[in-house]
């Protein structure tokens, strides 16, 4: 097999997100990565490991999808018009196929729920959850000042509440059409008072 | 007449610890076969191959846990209790991993499955008619019983989520907190 040592780390890790975002974390086996590394599994054994690949992998996708998402929301002048947007976004990534197979990040959390402390995924999480979370609240207090939120002293529990809606929307798009699923977010921003 | 050498029900509980913790794809059936002490052969004239498994694993979750989850429920007065006692009755449950079965095998499977998909629409179809029905024996919660059931769901599906990441006082706050909002806006 090639050893491909034209590729750099970053291209190594692409491919590898891909197919852990398809396949899951347990499902996939050192061969299937050689084959979608295109390097052989004893390099992977020598230099790089499945663990490390896929931690990297998740970091990629923080970095690809969530970070920049993240930056645009607070980069916004709108309040919550911002999550509308946000939400919608994600629900058109979900049903269109942009994403392999539901959030990366969510399927983790459900596929590896008694691996995470091995794995070291709670740095990850944290990184994930806590970005967006921070991020909502900016939002949120953006909506204060443009008069459209009046319960300010709810704004940290509106944030957890709004950083639930993606694990559910991961479960729901699977049985929902678009239309149901952007009800299910304008239910939820009218909550927000 | 051949006896049956096993229990299909205590064969299938070993299924769903082991398809629960390695994933349906990632449970070899000679993984299958070591769980519950049962041949290959035995196993598939039971079940007829490893989805037939799944399958009855599926329904014998929903039968077992599901159902006596949703028919308490309808026990308890209080809508708010009711629906914290359902929820976090997924939280902490002897010998078994926080969270939902059904979910889980959904995230696995949901996308390109019909039988899983199927099944994790008429889950959530039951768990929210059951909402419905509870919200519409409290007149402040009747005339918006539908939408607020449908919130609930979304709660429903980010607790199975969220109680991965969060221990089980953290869970508990959560959905509490999730409950507040949707029921007393």
């Amino acid at each position: 097999m090639a050893q491909a040592n034209d590729q750099s780390y970053n291209d190594l890790v692409l491919k590898a997100r891909g197919l852990f975002w398809e396949k899951g974390y347990q499902e996939t086996n050192i061969s299937d990565l050689a084959d979608r590394l295109d390097i052989s599994s004893s390099l992977i054994y020598r230099k790089y490991s499945k663990d490390m690949l896929f931690i990297d992998s998740l970091n990629s996708y923080i970095a690809s999808f969530s970070d920049p998402a993240l930056e645009e929301l607070r980069n916004s002048k709108e309040g919550l018009e911002t999550f509308r947007g946000f939400f919608n976004g994600l629900i058109d990534a979900l049903l269109t196929k942009t994403f392999p197979r539901s959030c990366f990040m969510i399927n983790t959390v459900v596929e590896l729920h008694n691996k995470q402390d091995r794995l070291d995924l709670t740095e990850v999480y944290n990184s994930y959850f806590g970005n967006m979370r921070s991020t909502f609240v900016i939002i949120l207090k953006r909506a204060v000042e443009l008069d459209e939120v009046q319960k300010v002293d709810k704004i940290e529990k509106y944030a957890d509440f709004l950083s639930g809606i993606i694990p559910g929307l991961s479960v729901l798009y699977k049985i929902k059409n678009k239309e149901e699923l952007q009800q299910y977010i304008n239910q939820q921003l009218a909550l927000i008072v | 007449m051949r006896y049956k050498e096993f229990n299909s029900n205590k064969v299938l509980e070993d299924c769903i610890s082991l398809f629960w913790k390695k994933g349906f794809n990632g449970s070899a059936i000679n993984h299958i076969v070591s769980q519950t002490k049962v041949n290959r052969f035995s196993l598939y004239k039971e079940f007829d191959n490893k989805h037939g498994l799944l399958y009855a694993t599926l329904k014998l979750y929903k039968e077992r846990y599901c159902l006596e989850a949703v028919n308490q429920i309808a026990l308890t007065k209080d809508v708010n209790e009711a629906l914290k006692k359902f929820l976090f009755s997924y939280i902490n449950r002897d010998g078994k991993p926080s969270g939902c079965y059904i979910i889980y095998i959904a995230t696995e499977l949901g996308d390109h499955n019909e039988y899983v998909n199927d099944l994790l629409k008429s889950y959530l179809l039951e768990i929210e008619t059951t909402f419905v029905s509870l919200l519409n024996t409290d007149e402040r919660y009747r005339d918006t019983s539908k939408l607020i059931a449908s919130n609930l769901i979304l709660l429903f599906c980010n607790a199975m989520c969220f109680c991965h990441i969060q221990d089980e006082i953290e869970s508990q706050e959560f959905i509490s907190l999730n409950l507040d909002i949707i029921l007393n806006n």
